[in-house]
């Protein structure tokens, strides 16, 4: 009883870092209608840029969380503006392919600059690494990620409804030609979109390296996540995502609690080929499936 | 004095470029172990194999405009079932081909479901079958060779490196013939009428499920029979490297970069991506990746459609002519 509580818990713990991980893509995909294949590159890019910041200053990583999100972000911007902006009237593969192509070029730059290694950022230097409530075990470094990515999505979920880019994003979610009518700049918009997605998604990376390593080749992996998360939970909606992020969380829990390891990615990957096939919008989707 | 005798011969050239081009290039193709050495000959089997895949690729992506990113499914499907069926039955190396394009043909039946998702989420429902499989043939022990420490198959070789050229380069013929006649039989166009407009298709009566089905398992058998000759050729698998999402991901290239749906496309994009592989691979080894990369978004920026449209529109200002347009 003891052990199935554990494993609950732990799972739910981890659910809020996949839950994480895809907001952005969730937001990506619902206000330009692309499949952002570079997204698993905003996680590797803001798992990298907090080690070499960590390594460089020597502070508690959790301060240095803004910086990820500053870069990363940036590097949406650009991302945007300068490459896909220019092919969005083409058909999603092509857009699919051309993401995919960047992740490519980009992993190899990050294998360039940091080496082939895989790295990890260790917070909690010595001393206790769990604490014990109630007959369970609570690692600390879950804790304070669970804590840190709830203050992360109050933050941005700020944003995106308080103020008037927030607004402005999600009026080209619900409809694109009607926010072109009332004056809203979409390129613009759009640039900002995958800017905000990149320094949500950096931070969630970040944090991701603090609970286990990163790879350079992770951006893959952390993408079909971020994917699998999305289509389960459900399209265009963020409680979507959450619940999605809760139930991956628990389900690969449970998956190596009780059957083996080995076996997570292909029952993820089967539930993501079950769910496409029988409702594509997800559990709790709204957004029509298909937009152009 | 007999103008029209005179430029006769140029014209016939003219108008049948394309023929003229693919007969001189099949020409060159049969001579070339002749004249280069085992290096190069080694070389362009697997830009025979590469540029096979693509053509049948096409079928499904580029005639039926199903965007699968786990095709290599049926390759690597099909390079197991021609390691098993070597190894553990010792069967015939023709009949084990045979076999490995039928099993895969057989699995693709599997897929009938996935072909219900539409548009992208077709494309990401077949990577995480690929991805799905990939665990799969990790962890099911009837897929694992019996030699210890090593979980793929070391097949034996049925051939000289000679042999393989010229197997390989009459699969690419062979599959390239095919796809030209048969886009032009009664299912090829139902397939054809798929791409263009589903719903369309479907209101003037093509049963578009049963054509994109037939698609599937041609593309799939074609992928299953190159996978089982590429088995022997490369002496060792596994599922680390046939599953790799390269392999996917080169088809999918070569057929954009060349021109998807047209038969000249994959060949024309298979021989540019791969010379242009082997000569970044020869000179720039770590940048392999990082040019690949950027290569394919330049691709996507600059020919959306494709090298064979671009020659095609180039030619076309340069003679003022549409005569490259027929056939």
């Amino acid at each position: 009883m003891e052990y199935a509580a554990q494993i609950l818990i732990l799972g739910f713990l981890s659910g809020a870092v996949f839950a994480s991980v895809s907001f952005g893509f969730s937001m990506v995909f619902g206000v330009l209608n692309i499949v952002n294949f570079a997204h698993g590159l905003f996680i590797l890019l803001g798992a990298f840029i907090l080690y070499s910041f960590t390594e460089a200053i020597g502070i508690n990583p959790f301060i240095l969380l803004p910086l990820s999100a500053i870069s990363v972000g940036l590097f949406g911007y650009c991302l945007q503006r300068f490459v896909i902006n220019r092919v969005m009237e083409q058909s999603i593969p092509m857009v699919l392919l051309l993401t995919l192509g960047i992740s490519l070029s980009i992993t190899e730059a990050v294998k360039m600059i940091w080496g082939h290694e895989e790295i990890f950022v260790r917070v909690i230097k010595g001393g206790q690494e769990s604490f014990l409530l109630g007959g369970i075990y609570f690692p600390w470094i879950s804790v304070y990620v669970f804590f840190a990515t709830a203050i992360a999505t109050v933050f941005f979920f700020l944003i995106l409804n308080k103020t008037e880019m927030g607004m402005a994003i999600r009026a080209c979610r619900d409809n694109v030609e009607s926010a072109k009518l009332v004056g809203i700049d979409t390129n613009r918009i759009y640039n900002f979109t995958t800017a905000i997605a990149g320094a949500w998604t950096g931070v969630a990376g970040a944090m991701v390296v603090t609970l286990e390593v990163m790879p350079p080749e992770g951006a893959m992996s952390w993408l079909l996540v971020a994917f699998v998360v999305t289509i389960i939970g459900g399209l265009g909606s963020m409680a979507g995502v959450l619940l999605g992020g809760f139930l991956i969380g628990l389900v690969s829990s449970l998956c190596s609690g009780y059957i083996n390891p080995g076996w997570i990615n292909a029952i993820l990957y089967g539930l993501l080929v079950v769910m496409l096939i029988i409702k594509p919008t997800g559990i709790l989707g709204v957004a029509e499936a298909q937009k152009r | 004095m007999n103008r029209t005798n005179n430029i006769a011969p140029i014209a016939f050239i003219y108008q049948n470029a394309k023929a003229v081009i693919l007969s001189l290039m099949i020409l060159v193709a049969i001579l070339i172990p002749f004249i280069t050495n085992e290096y190069w000959e080694r070389v362009f089997v697997f830009i025979f194999i590469s540029t096979a895949l693509a053509q049948s690729w096409n079928i499904i992506g580029g005639y039926a405009g199903c965007y699968s990113f786990g095709h290599s499914v049926f390759f690597a499907v099909g390079a197991f079932a021609s390691a098993i069926l070597l190894t553990k039955f010792g069967l015939n190396f023709w009949i084990a081909i045979l076999g490995s394009g039928l099993t895969a043909s057989v699995l693709s039946i599997l897929f009938f479901p996935i072909l219900r998702a539409k548009g992208f989420y077709f494309s990401m429902a077949t990577l995480g079958t690929l991805l799905a499989m990939q665990v799969f043939f990790r962890q099911i022990p009837f897929l694992q060779s019996s030699d210890i420490g090593a979980r793929g198959w070391v097949v034996p070789s049925v051939g000289s490196l000679s042999f393989f050229y010229y197997l390989t380069l009459s699969i690419l013929i062979g599959i390239s013939i095919f796809v030209f006649f048969g886009a032009k039989t009664k299912t090829g166009y139902g397939v054809q009428a798929l791409r263009q407009d589903e719903i369309t298709a479907s209101c003037m009566g093509v049963w578009t499920t049963a054509y994109k089905c037939i698609a599937l398992i041609i593309a799939a058998f074609w992928a299953g029979v190159i996978g089982g000759i590429y088995a022997p050729f490369i002496a060792y698998i596994g599922p680390e490297s046939t599953f790799e999402v390269s392999w996917t991901l080169d088809m999918v290239v070569m057929t954009l970069l060349g021109g998807a749906g047209t038969v000249s496309g994959p060949i024309i994009g298979g021989f540019t991506l791969s010379l242009i592989n082997q000569i970044v691979w020869a000179n720039f080894l770590y940048l392999h990746v990082f040019i690949y990369g950027i290569l394919i978004t330049l691709i996507v920026m600059f020919l959306p459609h494709g090298l064979v449209a671009a020659i095609e529109v180039g030619v076309q200002k340069i003679f003022g002519m549409k005569g490259l347009n027929q056939g």
